[in-house]
């Protein structure tokens, strides 16, 4: 199986650069089947948290209106050669987490 | 007597671990991405409807937007002691996007979303228990809906 998160981290002067990409449908609940006119089922991130060295770097809450197969980048104070971990939970209770060290 | 102690350490840590969220540091704001009024979500989530604006916040996002469901849009908040960053379109039926928890200094972030009419992006930002924000206007075409 494909790894559901593509994800990239970098240090440059004491701040980390983070770049990710996860592989999510982002179906939002609202957006309708043109032949059925049914709804598709929500199924969307709702959380996104990110960890360094045993402290939280950045939690997020994501709604519907993220794009599919989210993009995230963001930065912190950090240090490379430290451990990274990112993971996401979705609304059916479904979740995934990647490490990779920092550049 | 050991066998007591161990029972009721063990009880204990299961209970708290229950109880308290743990890493968790917050529960997921249901209620701001619910409500289909700005001033109502942004009050479900920091307790405050008033978030006067502010220069510090720079909004990098296109004026107009070739495909609604993927916009790049990039958040840089230079007030110090930035803890949170909200995203919120205005004239989407559910206003609250996202919502991002900064720890430490930097506060950028850059994602992409679905606009499906044209309309504002706001960006409230929380520093110091007080809260800012930036518009910017986002247009995108009619028949780039994302509902369809």
């Amino acid at each position: 199986m494909k790894k559901s998160i593509n994800i990239r981290a970098y240090e440059k002067d004491g701040i980390v650069t983070v770049k990710s990409m996860t592989r999510h449908p982002m179906e939002s609940g609202l957006r309708k089947n043109k032949k059925t006119g049914k709804k598709y089922a929500a199924h969307f991130i709702q959380e996104v948290i990110v960890q360094s060295a045993n402290k939280t770097v950045m939690q997020a809450y994501w709604g519907g209106a993220i794009s599919r197969n989210p993009y995230f980048s963001f930065r912190f104070k950090g240090q490379s050669g430290n451990d990274l971990i990112f993971s996401w939970t979705d609304n059916t209770g479904r979740s995934a987490s990647e490490t990779i060290r920092i550049q | 007597m050991k066998r007591r102690n161990f029972l009721k350490v063990g009880l204990a840590v299961t209970l708290s671990s229950v109880l308290s969220p743990g890493l968790v540091l917050g529960r997921y704001p249901q209620k701001a991405f619910d409500n289909k009024n700005v001033a109502g979500a942004i009050s479900a989530l920091h307790g405050s409807s008033s978030f006067p604006p502010s220069d510090s916040i720079d909004i990098i996002a296109p004026r107009v937007a070739k495909n609604g469901k993927v916009v790049p849009i990039q958040v840089i908040s230079n007030i110090p002691n930035t803890e949170s960053i909200s995203l919120i379109f205005e004239s989407s039926i559910h206003p609250f996007l996202a919502s991002f928890n900064i720890f430490g200094s930097e506060a950028f972030i850059s994602t992409r979303i679905k606009v499906e009419v044209t309309g504002n992006l706001l960006v409230v930002v929380k520093a110091g228990g007080e809260l800012f924000s930036t518009k910017q206007k986002i247009q995108v075409s009619a028949d780039n809906s994302c509902l369809a």
